[in-house]
């Protein structure tokens, strides 16, 4: 879902079949703790200033410093929720999506970043099949829908969505275990940490859980197809829809984008071992902006 | 417990730990509105499953929301994801469960869910489809209801009649070695229709600061008292549910 990438900061680009996109002049994101830098520093609590999307940390090189070395007139509004899922609860991406519907000034970028919690809500199934209590594909794509309809709807004419892969959080398991007795002794069941992955013993059944993820990833992949050519009615204003995913690990694309990124202990914090660390988010900023139309850069080599 | 000290990164310091701004998970039991319809009934009210005691018609409201099938899951658990597309939030509902008085979810397939009313009416819903039923609520269903981004919008009148009821519904204990610096209470019960659960607190929930004051197993019916009786500053809550963290901020009318 690459569109054409650009090397030079301040230039106004031209994008797949000759529609000119230019940088935004306003940013608004969608998301969960990760786009609120939940416990980036290692202390708890949302640091929206370590957020891969929302940053002004230095540290960290979010899209919105990138984009704002576009356009220094940038400006943002976030609407990222800690706990949020892509399809449940009260904070959906389509909750999200209408709250940036309703801004007084609607940005013409809004990055998309959910679906670890869609993963970790769900009850740990006890039969053979460990996907058995997460959402099917329908229930995923008719979530992803409910949002994206809202946007193509409100959003001005050439503004961008850019919707990133879902996190492999089965991953958990191993970088925890690496990483600390605490995250998987302590934290990780106390605190109710991920529990169908973080619980779970059985690399075979994680796997499972892993491919589910991989199938959201590509039903999203091909949505967001369908949304960006307008192939199925739902954007008729012509909203360049686009996402970051390049196949899954087991196809090749280990480190591609942020849904293949295999991410280890030094990735995550060590205080919840859930959340990326500043070094994390840095790399997840890197890919983001990648996969963007004005951006630069290979995954693999900021997933390094 | 003793304190936990890190192998990788170090004891959790205190003020680190002071600083814990942590959230809950999207509530998932998110007060469903919708256009009111017409008034509840004696006829209504003899027909529900599980009227509260001693209500009269007028505690109750009927409305219709537009429900969307986002989709169904069977495995052991089964649910379906059903969205109000008013308000945009969504909840999974169990198979049996009630989706408001009147409603329950009492089959559900591939692609498809059925919503019984409490006379006996069944309606299909298809995945991906929308209907408006008729909902009856009590007053107490909407005592407590969420705004989205941590925000919470409370009834103190109504929600005080709900403790009247049903109490507070809630039991906690220390916590005080998971987090140095930071002591914190965790939820070990949360009944039905008590006030923590109204507020959209769960088992399992960790809670460190309402009001900015450290909370205490034996505070629980004083935190109570917050909440029931209306004020012009919000309520506000740091805790931590499953890794997802943010401050809550109850206002309370």
């Amino acid at each position: 879902m690459k569109s054409v990438r650009v090397l030079l900061l301040g230039v106004a680009v031209t994008g797949l079949a000759g529609l000119a996109y230019a940088a935004p002049t306003k940013l608004s994101n969608i998301g969960d703790s990760i786009s609120q830098g939940f416990g980036a520093n290692s202390i708890p609590g949302d640091h929206p200033d370590l957020s891969f999307a929302q940053g002004t940390s230095e540290d960290v090189g979010s899209l919105f410093l990138r984009f704002l070395a576009l356009d220094p007139s940038l400006t943002q509004e976030p609407e990222s929720v800690s706990g949020a899922e892509l399809v449940g609860g009260g904070d959906s991406f389509a909750a999200q999506a209408s709250r940036v519907c309703a801004q007084a000034v609607k940005p013409d970028h809004v990055t998309v970043m959910l679906g670890g919690n869609d993963v970790c809500n769900r009850d740990r199934s006890d039969t053979a099949d460990a996907t058995a209590n997460m959402y099917s594909l329908d229930t995923w794509l008719n979530g992803l829908r409910a949002g994206l309809d809202q946007l193509a709807a409100c959003l001005p004419a050439g503004a961008t969505v850019h919707v990133l892969s879902v996190p492999r959080v089965d991953f958990l398991y191993e970088a925890g275990h690496d990483k600390s007795f605490w995250c998987f002794d302590i934290i990780w069941p106390v605190a109710g940490i991920c529990r169908i992955v973080t619980a779970e013993d059985d690399p075979a059944r994680r796997a499972q859980i892993g491919a589910r993820i991989d199938e959201y990833n590509e039903a999203t992949t091909a949505e967001l197809a369908a949304y960006d050519t307008n192939a199925n009615g739902r954007n008729p204003a012509g909203l360049h829809i686009l996402g970051d995913w390049e196949g899954s690990i087991d196809d090749g694309g280990e480190n591609t984008s942020i849904g293949a990124f295999v991410f280890g202990e030094e990735d995550i914090n060590g205080v919840d071992c859930f959340h990326p660390n500043t070094g994390g988010q840095s790399k997840l900023a890197c890919v983001a902006w990648s996969s963007t139309s004005e951006g630069a850069g290979e995954p693999t080599v900021c997933l390094q | 417990m003793k304190r936990i000290a890190r192998r990788s990164s170090g004891t959790v310091t205190a003020a680190t730990a002071a600083m814990l701004m942590l959230a809950a998970c999207a509530p998932g039991d998110a007060g469903q509105v919708g256009r009111d319809e017409a008034p509840v009934t004696d006829g209504d009210l003899a027909r529900l499953p599980a009227p509260e005691p001693g209500a009269q018609p007028s505690d109750y409201r009927a409305v219709a929301p537009a429900l969307r099938l986002l989709g169904v899951q069977r495995g052991d658990r089964p649910f379906a994801t059903i969205m109000d597309t008013t308000t945009w939030q969504a909840r999974n509902v169990a198979l049996g469960e009630p989706i408001s008085r009147n409603l329950s979810l009492t089959d559900m397939g591939d692609g498809w869910a059925e919503i019984t009313d409490s006379s006996g009416g069944v309606q299909r819903m298809a995945v991906g489809g929308e209907l408006s039923p008729r909902q009856i609520r009590h007053k107490f269903d909407d005592a407590a209801t969420y705004a989205g981004k941590g925000v919470w919008n409370v009834v103190a009148e109504n929600l005080a009649a709900a403790r009247v009821e049903y109490g507070i519904g809630a039991t906690a204990v220390e916590r005080d070695d998971l987090f140095e610096g930071a002591p914190c209470i965790q939820l070990t019960a949360v009944d039905r229709g008590g006030v923590f659960d109204r507020l959209g607190f769960r088992r399992g929930d960790l809670l460190f600061e309402i009001d900015g004051q450290r909370v205490l197993p034996g505070d629980l019916e004083r935190a109570a008292d917050r909440f029931t009786s209306a004020r012009e500053m919000p309520v506000t809550v740091r805790m931590l549910r499953g890794g997802s963290a943010n401050a809550l901020a109850y206002h309370i009318y």
